[in-house]
């Protein structure tokens, strides 16, 4: 093939189509993944093996191009701003029906299209043969079956694209574009019933694994099973390599020493080394935790049971304002926070996905969890029940503001996932994916947690006079001594303490080993077990480092929303610890007399603003708890929120009329229905 | 009849989705008037409900389920 110009081929397809497989094998490692401007969707390009003049674009799995979601958005933005010669359409032949609706959606665009029919392998298997001449003329485009698995047919389908982006044949059925969604998908069960023999066939293997993996009582000992493996594995085998990596950051950093002073260099410098080679060990200690988190992830992705978790946790987690999804990450989140942070990418609504990104920073990763251990053991005599009623607290406090979070957004969301069937997992996928991950965080050890290692390095050996070589004579001695005052309500009362937290922002186990180099006894640095209590939940819930949050301000793609979810974090943060602080003062004060009372005025203050808005009934309406329609009814009626919807009323206008209503609270049912009716008119005539 | 209290493993046809905020979105992938759908299975704790149609699985939150109107199918 001699080309003169570059070709752009640009991949669409259903999720779970075989797309990004048959990327990879189009492309081999010559690829680049990165983000579309300002979303957090990512773009894959690569260039074709055979041929450097061909450009593979691997875009989004989308169901139709209606710029709904992000994805969808991405890839009409695609087509607009980069023009693609050619689009390979892949379509899941085992599911032709859904798959060729966005076929028919993508011949509208002027761009020519070969569709190309995945698990052509499969389809033999199980007897359906489809007559891809006729589907081709029924069509109006080139088709061609491929396996992407086995990389079959691949080649043929670059080549007949190329063909057709030569020639520029643009689809002839342009007629599709006026028919509405029912009669696009009457003329694909049209075209299907001509052009395949479908013999009377059942999905048995799928079947046959859903009895057990979705039973409401196997299912979730499956669930339970799978998890626990998952994350055990990556303790036990992430904990090796991760300590044979640390070992191997410690000889480097001796032996940059060993060099340093053979050339007798100042001792500054010999200082920055140390300093520079921990901050990049706590980050590459990270490395396999996450690697071997993902390869297991992704097997479980590509098989399908991905899907599974997200629908049988949805009912759960539903009531906290989080969803289906949100359930993988915040497991992971319990391993390390940067995972769990990089799984929510597969939560489509962003409200929700808000959510589970906040309420997972939360939860304790394994860092936080050493802290806990290093608390309980010098203060509690390692109590195995403070422990764990730190898990239980950040779990509640990590629901509690999901939960908060939902009450503001009046949003109801409606949620659909595809269940796809089972499928074997490729390695080579798997391996992608992997190479990927190694790349980012090489990247980032190198650039920022490097500046940020240097940065705290001098504050702590430089003060005004100088290099100085103790710390409590350094810059980082007056922070600790400004911020104790500061920190004073969640019981930090020593200049160690505060220091301990500034330096804990980088990773959270630092706090431990900071402790213990700047304190003489760190047993005398607190008053009361209570303050012990208070500090270890307020470094519980700060932000777990600054790996964390870089990758934060990754996923959420913008400034203002990663500044909104740590001061969410760093105010329950102090408000918890503060809250355990003022109820051990009154515990102490009163000698347990008054203590209960008082705890419950602080936990009915708590949970009082919880309850106020939403209406507990439909869930929807602005009515509050004194809703009157019941849960049968509320399917008929609509509620106020809908009417307000349809009548397109501005959001300053919905809160008038919320005041009006909550000014008028009816109190009976039938009251109830009047006052409905009577907003139910006043919204249509003035709206 | 909504598909939430339909009877499972029976063949339903969608009559009505009005109640849907995201209509399009449902449609898009599958879900017009006048298919024929099959409720298979539902999960515990207030979840998601299975159901098949075109020949492929989608989950569905029941208070979303419960906005679609069905009529049973005679075979």
């Amino acid at each position: 093939m001699s080309l003169d110009k570059k070709i752009t081929i640009a991949l669409v397809g259903n999720p779970n189509c075989g797309k990004t497989t048959a990327f990879n094998r189009m492309t081999g490692t010559h690829q680049k993944v990165g983000n579309w401007t300002g979303v957090t969707v990512e773009k894959k390009e690569g260039v074709y093996k055979k041929n450097k003049n061909i450009i593979i674009v691997d875009l989004p799995g989308i169901y139709s191009l209606s710029a709904k979601s992000e994805d969808e958005a991405a890839v009409l933005r695609f087509f607009k701003e980069n023009s693609p010669n050619v689009i390979i359409n892949v379509v899941d032949g085992t599911n032709l029906e859904r798959n060729l609706f966005l076929t028919h959606i993508l011949l509208d665009y002027k761009i020519p299209v070969v569709v190309a029919v995945n698990f052509s392998d499969e389809l033999k298997k199980r007897g359906e043969k489809i007559n891809f001449t006729l589907l081709s003329e029924k069509l109006g485009v080139p088709v061609v079956a491929v396996s992407a698995l086995k990389g079959e047919g691949i080649d043929n389908a670059i080549k007949l694209a190329v063909k057709s982006a030569k020639e520029g044949v643009l689809p002839q059925k342009t007629k599709y574009s006026s028919f509405s969604i029912e009669e696009k998908y009457a003329q694909i069960e049209k075209i299907i019933s001509d052009c395949s023999v479908r013999t009377e066939f059942a999905d048995n293997r799928t079947e046959k694994i859903d009895k057990i993996a979705l039973h409401g009582f196997w299912g979730l000992i499956v669930f339970i099973a799978v998890m626990t493996a998952v994350y055990a594995i990556s303790v036990k085998f992430g904990g090796v390599l991760s300590g044979f990596i640390e070992n191997l950051f410690d000889f480097c950093a001796s032996g940059a020493q060993k060099f340093l002073s053979s050339l007798s260099a100042p001792l500054f410098l010999k200082s920055l080394s140390s300093c520079v080679f921990s901050g990049l060990k706590s980050v590459f200690s990270l490395l396999p935790h996450v690697l071997i988190m993902f390869f297991m992830l992704t097997l479980l992705e590509q098989s399908g049971y991905m899907a599974r978790v997200a629908y049988l946790c949805d009912g759960l987690l539903c009531r906290f304002g989080l969803g289906g999804k949100s359930a993988i990450p915040m497991i992971l989140a319990s391993g390390c926070t940067v995972t769990g942070l990089m799984a929510t990418r597969t939560i489509e609504n962003v409200g929700e996905r808000e959510r589970t990104i906040t309420a997972l920073t939360f939860i304790p990763c394994g860092a936080k969890a050493a802290v806990i251990s290093y608390f309980t053991h010098k203060f509690f005599g390692g109590k195995i029940l403070i422990a764990v009623s730190l898990y239980f607290f950040s779990l509640i406090v990590s629901l509690a503001v999901a939960k908060f979070m939902k009450r503001r957004s009046k949003n109801s969301e409606e949620f659909l996932i595809e269940l796809p069937p089972y499928r074997s997992p490729s390695v080579k996928d798997v391996f992608f994916v992997l190479l990927e991950k190694i790349k980012e965080f090489t990247v980032k050890a190198g650039t920022l947690i490097l500046a940020v290692s240097v940065i705290l390095w001098c504050l702590k050996s430089f003060n005004f006079n100088g290099y100085t070589e103790e710390v409590s004579q350094s810059f980082l001695y007056y922070l600790g001594e400004g911020l104790k005052y500061l920190l004073y309500p969640v019981g930090v009362k020593s200049w160690e303490c505060a220091v301990s937290v500034l330096t804990g922002m980088l990773a959270r186990e630092t706090i431990v080993e900071t402790l213990e180099i700047v304190a003489t006894d760190v047993s005398v640095l607190f008053g009361s077990p209570f303050e012990v209590y208070a500090f270890i939940v307020f470094t519980l819930f700060l932000p777990p480092c600054i790996a964390s949050m870089f990758q934060l301000k990754k996923e959420l793609g913008d400034k203002r929303r990663t500044i909104k979810i740590l001061s969410i974090e760093i105010f329950v943060a102090y408000f918890c610890a503060a809250c355990v602080n003022l109820i051990g003062y009154a515990f102490l004060f009163c000698k347990g007399l008054l203590f209960l009372p008082i705890v419950v005025i602080i936990i009915a203050l708590c949970i009082k603003p919880l309850k106020k808005l939403n209406c507990s009934s439909c869930g929807k309406c602005l009515i509050g708890n004194k809703c009157f329609i019941s849960k049968g009814e509320k399917m008929e009626k609509k509620t106020l929120y809908d009417l307000m919807r349809e009548a397109e009323v501005k959001e300053e206008d919905a809160l008038y009329l919320e005041e009006i209503i909550s000014s008028r609270k009816p109190t009976d049912r039938e009251k109830y229905f009047e006052y409905y009716d009577d907003v139910k008119t006043s919204i249509k005539e003035d709206w | 009849m909504n598909l939430l209290n339909a009877p499972i493993g029976v063949r339903l046809k969608i009559t009505d989705m009005q109640a849907l905020n995201t209509n399009k979105r449902f449609s898009d992938m599958g879900l017009t008037l006048g298919v024929i759908v099959t409720v298979l299975r539902k999960a515990p704790f207030g979840g998601c409900i299975e159901i098949v149609l075109r020949g492929f699985r989608l989950a569905v939150r029941r208070d979303t389920a419960a906005k679609i109107i069905v009529k049973k199918v005679k075979n």
